[in-house]
């Protein structure tokens, strides 16, 4: 009698978008066109290094959010490296997305990152 | 008292001319760097909404900005011929972050960030005026 073995192979693609300089209005359609084709190639998992981002305003956070939502919908996930700059972390306290997004350290991305 | 004054498109590309022109102002008189960056989003949200309602994305339209700076606060104001606001400003708040709304931030963001909001309509000239009070919390 021999043993039967069934391999199985699970492979989550885990995207690091890694931001410098300012996230704002007239930035935020070049991040969403970028999310917009990783999501189009299910890749759900997508980490948001905002470590060098100057300033965030709501049109780049609303990228953020629009990408959370579409990955959560693929049971996928959004992260957050936390931004250096005070005038990038603002927002997301002032709007409370601090306590929405789960932040992580760039250490955490693999593999306890999800 | 110092003031400046500045006319832009109404453009995203064009709103990083008043952004710079306010933090150069603000360090030259040496406020602190977190009253800079509540200054500067509250400008940026603010171009933005008129970029986005006032002139619905029409880049031949023009946006005056004005700052005023003395030892007691900062004033930014602005004035646009556009779409005449339909808001209550008393009424707007933070949407909740539970609902994950991709707008509806912009002008909650300004109240959060500066003490004194004001919207004013004569005939087709918009003003908006915020004040931020140096050394008090909004």
């Amino acid at each position: 009698m021999t043993i039967e073995i069934t391999t199985k192979e699970h492979t989550i693609r885990i995207i690091v978008l890694a931001l410098n300089g300012r996230l704002d209005a007239f930035e935020a359609p070049a991040l969403r066109k970028v999310c917009d084709d990783y999501l189009a190639q299910q890749v759900n998992h997508i980490v948001f290094d905002l470590t060098e981002v100057s300033m965030l305003d709501s049109a780049g956070l609303a990228v953020l959010v629009s990408t959370l939502k579409r990955t959560r919908l693929a049971n996928g996930d959004v992260r957050l490296i936390w931004p250096r700059a005070e005038a990038a972390a603002r927002i997301l306290k002032l709007t409370k997305f601090d306590q929405v997004f789960q932040s992580i350290e760039p250490s955490q991305i693999v593999p306890r990152g999800f | 008292m110092e003031t400046e004054s500045l006319v832009i498109p109404a453009t995203y590309a064009a709103l990083r001319v008043p952004a710079e022109r306010l933090r150069k102002m603000l360090l030259t008189a040496h406020i602190p760097e977190a009253t800079i960056g509540e200054c500067e989003l509250a400008l940026q949200e603010l171009l933005t909404n008129l970029v986005d309602h006032a002139y619905n994305g029409d880049d031949r339209k023009m946006i005056t900005v004005r700052f005023q700076l003395d030892t007691q606060s900062f004033t930014i104001e602005t004035v646009d011929y556009g779409r005449r606001a339909q808001l209550d400003l008393d009424e707007v708040g933070m949407p909740d972050p539970a609902s994950l709304s991709e707008g509806g931030y912009g002008m909650a963001l300004i109240k959060a960030l500066m003490n004194d909001v004001r919207y004013e309509n004569e005939g087709r000239r918009n003003t908006w005026r915020l004040v931020k009070l140096f050394q008090t919390s909004p």
